[in-house]
């Protein structure tokens, strides 16, 4: 499956102005992973310094959803985090006035694999808007597996957490990048300083 | 102090430097209101890279970057690493992941963020570049110690590496933001051919 | 200042744009006439005969629009001809669709295209100014007793009395508005041709029926031309014999990517977009390979290898990132699935190995009959393309094709 971490699948979203895509998480991670999407759009448009999002997270009746969406700018972001209880109606709403959708936001459907089906089934059209901009999100990426990183540290210098422990506690650490990062990475950066 | 030639006289006025040079860095090391985050620091170094590839400043693609910069964190005592790779890179080896110029020039770095109380602050960082041969030095590495009262002693709190890692070989620099530093990596240090020379003067009373 | 790659990037991905308004594309130049194009035939047919009416049908993402605006265009260059292009979901909620509505919007275009041209010096009698009063009247509603309207009471709608665009309509109402808009359509200079659409979006074709049996026959007799855009699943449902109501009806589809001209022209409607600097002609190949024809997922499928390139750092698009592309797209596509299409994707993939790559190029698929509600749901999804021809041919969506054995794997 295409797994993309937020960062990238937010470069995506922004790469060019309108334009369909789906998310598709686990049902419980629907409202984190729009929250966390929210976040790194926001970052990407200060940046452009054009567009903004727009999270639309509480139930309204589909035509008033649409209203709102003809509002907003082809550089503005629309995230609809849409569980599988009510992924139909509104994307049948969507489907049926896509004409007054183009030229309008950025839209990113948060589902789960069942309201994709669902999207596919009751928004045809909308469904082939998305055509290949169906992601999954990669929870992990970007992310410093610390204990590969530690095991780097302890090869390239032969000394052990423990000693580095020992060292920071007794004030005795050299005061080196290198035991910054250790100390981190073994979740005790308070010893730094001693 | 000033006539203090003694190895004792040079500390303190090393010390002096450092306190002046931290005390110059907070703006540039403290962030604070929404940059208030390790997470927005890594943001911020991730978006530079990528426009860096996008004009060709760096070889490697988008994708590249994206998976060679990491982080971790916050932590539960609100530390935030960020790094190239998995494996620090001790010994130079360019088989692990790095950044390289368009003439060839190679860099990595790793720099560690404390938050809390409104604010994020980079307590340590190490920016190392490796440069073609023919530069006229093979490496130059800015060491930003973490905090430490060895830091005090030596007054080597921020120090730049130029060709050897003894510490004896350390000298004072400037403490820099991290896109500072990323600046000097990608536009500066390079040849341009031109070379200063004392001027020779003979009979010009010059 | 040389251009970053991203910015080079992003202006191409924003000419292959797959959900952008066609009528901006078409704007833009991007157009390029299909093979057989069933505007052509439209266009010419109702120019012979104005008052003609036509029924399209094709399948999601073929273009169907971008036809309807093909047609527009023809048709605007003939002097006593006017063309309006009418989004019905726009104008009209499609749940509330019922007989009149087609008239309705018809009469109102009309009505309007008679107020320029007495702007411009066109005399009317007072019969006419009556029936534009009538139609606003039967379309837009009218209060019961002017004495008792308040403005500023929106509580009081008792005495409002709505009209066809908001409460259904009597048998009475459509034939008064019917002879109106033949009376007003009768005084212009130019004579109406109304392109409806939005109407393949309806799901209740019996409904869409009902509609069409009463609106396209008055239509007819006010003399006005009409174009409709309808379903692709009308013509295998019980409904389908709704098309007699209409003089013709056209197939628009998926063009055929294994014809001389059909290769010709999907390499055309690329290359209005990217030249062969950044698209060179292998991966344009693979492309409309890939979207086996149909002219929204070649748009997609470019934009995303366009994507791609990108991320992987290439200046240009190569063969593998079309692959990846596609690749994608063909999980997507199969992520809509049910299991129990699956099944029948599994039924429909050709038996023998070699023949892969052959169901790639040509071919049609065996027992594709249309005539149950699951392999109708397998061409609304895209999961089967319908190819016009004669005769009309059927083919998996080639995206898809090297995924389906891998499917429902243990």
């Amino acid at each position: 499956m295409s797994a993309l971490g937020l960062a990238e699948l937010a470069d995506r979203t922004l790469m060019v102005p309108g334009g369909w895509s789906a998310v598709v998480v686990d049902e419980a991670r629907i409202d984190a992973t729009t929250q966390a999407l929210e976040e790194e759009l926001t970052f990407w448009l200060e940046e452009e310094g054009i567009g903004s999002v727009r999270v639309f997270s509480e139930r309204r009746p589909p035509p008033a959803l649409v209203e709102e969406l003809v509002r907003m700018t082809p550089e503005d972001v629309a995230l609809l985090p849409l569980p599988a209880d009510i992924i139909g109606p509104v994307s049948r709403s969507l489907d049926y006035e896509r004409a007054r959708l183009a030229g309008h936001p950025r839209g990113v459907i948060l589902t789960s694999e069942a309201g994709l089906q669902t999207l596919a089934a009751e928004a045809p059209n909308l469904w082939s808007w998305v055509g290949p901009r169906v992601w999954h999100v990669d929870p992990l990426a970007g992310q410093l597996d610390a204990e590969a990183r530690l095991s780097s540290l302890r090869q390239g210098t032969g000394l052990t957490d423990a000693e580095v422990l020992q060292r920071a506690e007794g004030g005795t650490l050299a005061p080196d990048p290198v035991f910054a990062e250790w100390l981190v990475l073994l979740g005790r950066g308070e010893l730094l300083g001693r | 102090m000033d006539v203090d030639v003694s190895s004792a006289g040079a500390e303190r006025r090393r010390v002096a430097l450092q306190e002046r040079l931290w005390g110059a860095a907070h703006p540039t090391c403290r962030r604070t209101g929404k940059n208030a985050s390790g997470q927005q620091l890594y943001r911020e170094i991730r978006s530079y890279l990528i426009k860096a590839s996008d004009r060709r400043l760096l070889l490697e693609s988008p994708d590249v970057i994206r998976k060679y910069l990491r982080y971790l964190g916050p932590d539960a005592r609100d530390y935030f690493d960020i790094a190239i790779g998995t494996v620090r890179n001790f010994h130079r080896t360019k088989e692990l992941p790095h950044f390289t110029r368009k003439d060839g020039g190679w860099f990595d770095f790793q720099l560690q963020v404390k938050e809390g109380d409104g604010r994020a602050d980079i307590i340590a960082y190490d920016f190392e570049l490796r440069l073609p041969a023919d530069s006229g030095f093979d490496f130059l590495r800015f060491d930003l110690n973490p905090p430490g009262h060895d830091n005090e002693a030596d007054g080597l709190r921020s120090h730049m590496h130029i060709n050897g890692d003894d510490d004896g070989l350390a000298a004072p620099a400037a403490v820099m933001s991290p896109f500072e530093i990323l600046d000097l990596f990608l536009h500066g240090l390079r040849r341009v051919g031109r070379i200063r020379r004392s001027p020779v003067t003979v009979g010009t009373g010059g | 200042m040389a251009t970053d790659r991203r910015t080079r990037f992003r202006e191409y991905m924003r000419r292959l744009d797959p959900t952008g308004d066609p009528a901006q594309a078409v704007a833009g130049g991007f157009y390029v006439t299909p093979p057989n194009a069933v505007s052509r035939r439209i266009a010419t047919r109702i120019e012979l005969e104005p008052a003609s009416s036509h029924l399209l049908v094709g399948g999601i993402g073929s273009g169907k629009t971008t036809e309807l605006i093909a047609i527009e265009r023809k048709l605007a260059e003939v002097d006593d001809l006017l063309p309006v292009r009418v989004d019905v979901p726009s104008r009209h909620r499609l749940d509330r669709l019922k007989p009149g509505v087609l008239v309705a919007l018809a009469a109102a275009e009309a009505c309007a295209e008679l107020s320029r041209e007495r702007e411009q010096g066109l005399t009317v009698d007072a019969q006419v100014e009556h029936e534009v009063a009538q139609i606003s009247t039967i379309t837009r509603g009218q209060w019961g007793d002017a004495s008792d309207y308040d403005p500023g009471d929106y509580r009081d709608s008792s005495h409002w009395i709505k009209g066809i665009l908001e409460e259904p309509q009597l048998s009475e109402d459509m034939k008064d508005l019917t002879e109106a808009l033949r009376l007003v359509h009768g005084a212009l200079r130019r004579k109406l041709v109304c392109l409806f659409d939005g109407l393949d979006r309806v799901a209740d074709l019996a409904h869409l029926s009902s509609v069409l049996a009463e609106d396209v026959p008055a239509m007819g007799r006010a003399g006005v031309g009409l174009v409709v855009v309808g379903p692709q699943q009308l013509r295998f449902s019980p409904q389908r014999s709704i098309e007699q109501a209409f003089e013709t009806v056209h197939l628009h589809g998926a063009t055929g990517v294994d014809t001389p001209e059909g290769d010709t022209f999907l390499t055309a409607v690329l290359r209005a977009r990217a030249g062969e600097d950044v698209l060179p002609p292998e991966p344009a190949e693979a492309l409309i390979r890939w979207s086996g024809g149909l002219m929204r997922d070649l748009v997609a499928l470019g934009r995303a290898a366009f994507a791609e390139a990108y991320a992987g750092g290439s200046d240009t698009i190569q063969t593998d990132h079309v692959n990846i592309a596609a690749d994608r797209f063909g999980r997507d596509l199969l992520l809509g699935c049910t299991a129990e299409m699956v099944a029948r994707l599994k039924e429909l993939l050709p038996r023998k190995p070699g023949i892969l790559r052959v169901a790639l190029r040509t071919g049609s698929l065996p027992a594709f009959t249309v005539a149950t509600e699951l392999d109708q749901r397998l061409l609304m999804e895209r999961l089967v393309i319908e190819v016009p021809g004669t005769p009309v041919r059927y083919v998996l969506h080639p995206t898809i094709v090297p995924l389906i054995p891998g499917l429902g794997a243990s």
